[in-house]
């Protein structure tokens, strides 16, 4: 027990590089973000200060309001597929029973392509004028598509690709469920509860830190969304796809404005940091620490 | 909720109508069968489209497998249509090695003291970590990218590197305590009457333990250095330090045609070895390793 009363210079030296790293790419970064937000900076010539002139320029930037709305919808499809419909998969696989084990890894595998290539053959497979979905739709008698063409399709397209990179919430999900004690669902069962019972009074309550996890990486997650925008759509048709990660790209690194793009990134953070702050503040209602010991 | 993941038996179906548990079955079953078709066109439609001849990859109606089969693909991918694909290779090799050993260490270290050390400032400490977990890695990318080209980093691979040596990531330094934190105290006791001193404690009593929750984190970091693309796209713009993905959209790119089983066959090259090491170790560690240190918390 010595040693760990001992000296508080050891504990520091195992902390030493993330304490090193917390300073020099974390908060120092976030800090210097927030100083650049209110100048003008373009590299070459030196920093002007310009006050709240990027916050302001930032409201009446269209381009800025059509990334925020698009990012915004994306997140609401992205949640849905990662948080919700991942636990309905979660609980199939969870089932004892023949090629469960296969299940599972082919659910995870589609989360193992990296992106872009996957943006690549999406782009493909849907394409308006050689793709195998128009083809299908026009083998069947049903008029074809634009997809990624179509300023109406193209972001809730994005959207729904999102169901095959499920993979790590699926995982988290799966290890959740069987941590689940069977007595639970063996004296609810034995006082005749149906099945939508048990999974309204045990699952959910006893699952609920999981998905509390899963919300905030999944917030996380979707609002850095930005591969498949670089790669197949370019923000297009008509700025449908412009995803905030993407606008912040384009600003800091093609048109060297840092300090606007600086005030960009710096409200994605504050956006971010307040959605999960929120969550976690309303997540003294619903989430249930079963055993909490610590 | 911290019982070890796996020891209880799931859903038991209880004393319900043997007709209704059997159609409830099928139902299942059916469920299952059309989530995995789904799941697993786009791999299968990826794997198909790297076998088939160039020129003939999109020929309707597409037959169940590629015809014919071009096995020699696996040996043309390599060297691109452009630029060949072993250099960005050597690069991703680079970054996701270095990095995820690099991370692997520092959180281990991290976590440990958190998890074991008594020491002023830890629940601060603690609390600005778990802070970390919400920062999106666009929101640093500017003042980081200012800095690395100020001192000389920007087109090297430390600019990739460096960062995860420095504590890697808030999400594995969470993972690691959360980790050691299971391991009884008796051990570091017994290591302590046999004069180990916290290092010697950690490395030779705690780490051989957490070998699952290592490899587990370790996949994890290797999928994500190996895959990223808004890293290498901000830090590498020159031929010395772009990455696999770089090099495969690079290629895809170069040509006014794409040649679409190259980018494939590339891209499937790229996804086996992790996909195989994955499967590997999936088998290795049944009970859910991924996450066991997390107990579902």
């Amino acid at each position: 027990m010595r040693w760990r009363r001992k000296s508080t210079l050891v504990a520091y030296a195992f902390l030493a590089p993330w304490i090193i790293g917390l300073a020099v790419f974390y908060l120092g970064p976030i800090g210097a973000s927030a100083v650049l937000s209110f100048t003008d900076y373009n590299i070459i010539s030196p920093a002007e200060f310009t006050g709240f002139d990027n916050y302001e320029k930032m409201i009446t930037d269209g381009e800025f309001v059509q990334a925020l709305r698009v990012t915004l919808y994306y997140t609401a499809f992205f949640l849905l597929m990662y948080v919700v419909l991942s636990l309905f998969v979660a609980m199939l696989a969870n089932r004892p029973g023949r090629g469960t084990g296969l299940f599972r890894l082919i659910v995870f595998l589609p989360s193992l392509i990296p992106l872009f290539a996957a943006a690549v053959l999406w782009g493909w497979i849907f394409n308006a004028d050689f793709g195998l979905i128009n083809y299908i739709l026009e083998e069947v008698g049903l008029p074809r598509q634009g997809f990624f063409q179509s300023p109406e399709q193209a972001l809730p397209l994005v959207g729904m690709l999102t169901f095959w990179s499920i993979g790590s919430a699926f995982l988290v999900y799966l290890s959740g469920l069987q941590s689940i004690p069977t007595h639970l669902y063996e004296a609810i069962t034995v006082d005749g509860a149906s099945a939508v019972r048990r999974f309204w009074h045990i699952t959910l309550p006893m699952l609920s830190p999981v998905i509390l996890f899963n919300l905030i990486i999944g917030i996380v997650l979707s609002f850095q969304v930005f591969d498949i925008a670089w790669v197949l759509t370019d923000g297009g048709p008509a700025n449908r796809t412009l995803f905030w990660v993407l606008l912040i790209f384009r600003r800091a690194f093609q048109d060297f404005e840092m300090g606007y793009a600086s005030a960009l990134s710096w409200v994605l953070f504050i956006v971010v940091a307040a959605v999960t702050g929120l969550i976690f503040r309303t997540s003294r209602w619903w989430v249930h620490y079963e055993g909490r010991t610590r | 909720m911290t019982a070890p993941a796996g020891l209880s038996r799931p859903v038991p179906t209880g004393n319900l109508a043997q007709r209704f548990q059997q159609r409830q079955k099928i139902l299942w079953y059916l469920s299952m069968v059309f989530i995995a078709l789904v799941m697993i066109l786009p791999v299968y439609y990826m794997v198909y489209l790297a076998f088939s001849e160039l020129g003939k990859e999109f020929v309707f109606p597409p037959g169940i497998i590629p015809d014919p089969i071009k096995f020699e693909n696996v040996l043309r991918a390599p060297e691109g249509t452009a630029t060949p694909l072993w250099g960005y290779a050597k690069n991703s090799i680079l970054y996701a090695g270095l990095g995820t050993l690099g991370a692997l260490v520092a959180e281990s270290m991290a976590g440990f003291a958190l998890a074991r050390m008594r020491f002023p400032g830890r629940n601060v400490l603690f609390a600005l970590t778990v802070g970390m977990l919400i920062m999106p890695f666009v929101a640093t990318i500017i003042p980081k990218f200012l800095l690395f080209s100020r001192i000389g980093l920007v087109d090297t691979y430390w600019a990739l590197i460096l960062p995860w040596w420095f504590g890697g990531s808030p999400y594995g330094i969470f993972l690691m305590r959360q980790f050691f934190l299971t391991i009884p105290r008796e051990f570091d006791e017994a290591a302590l009457i046999d004069g180990a001193g916290p290092w010697r404690t950690m490395w030779l009593v705690l780490m051989p333990q957490a070998v699952p929750v290592l490899v587990a984190l370790g996949m994890l970091h290797f999928a994500y250095f190996w895959n990223d693309l808004l890293g290498p796209l901000v830090f590498c713009q020159t031929r010395v330090c772009k990455t696999l993905p770089q090099g495969i959209l690079a290629n895809y790119q170069a040509t006014w045609d794409p040649q679409w089983a190259m980018f494939m066959m590339s891209t499937v090259l790229m996804v086996a070895p992790v996909a195989v090491v994955f499967i590997l170790a999936q088998r290795r560690f049944k009970q859910g390793f991924l996450f066991s240190g997390l107990g579902g918390r």
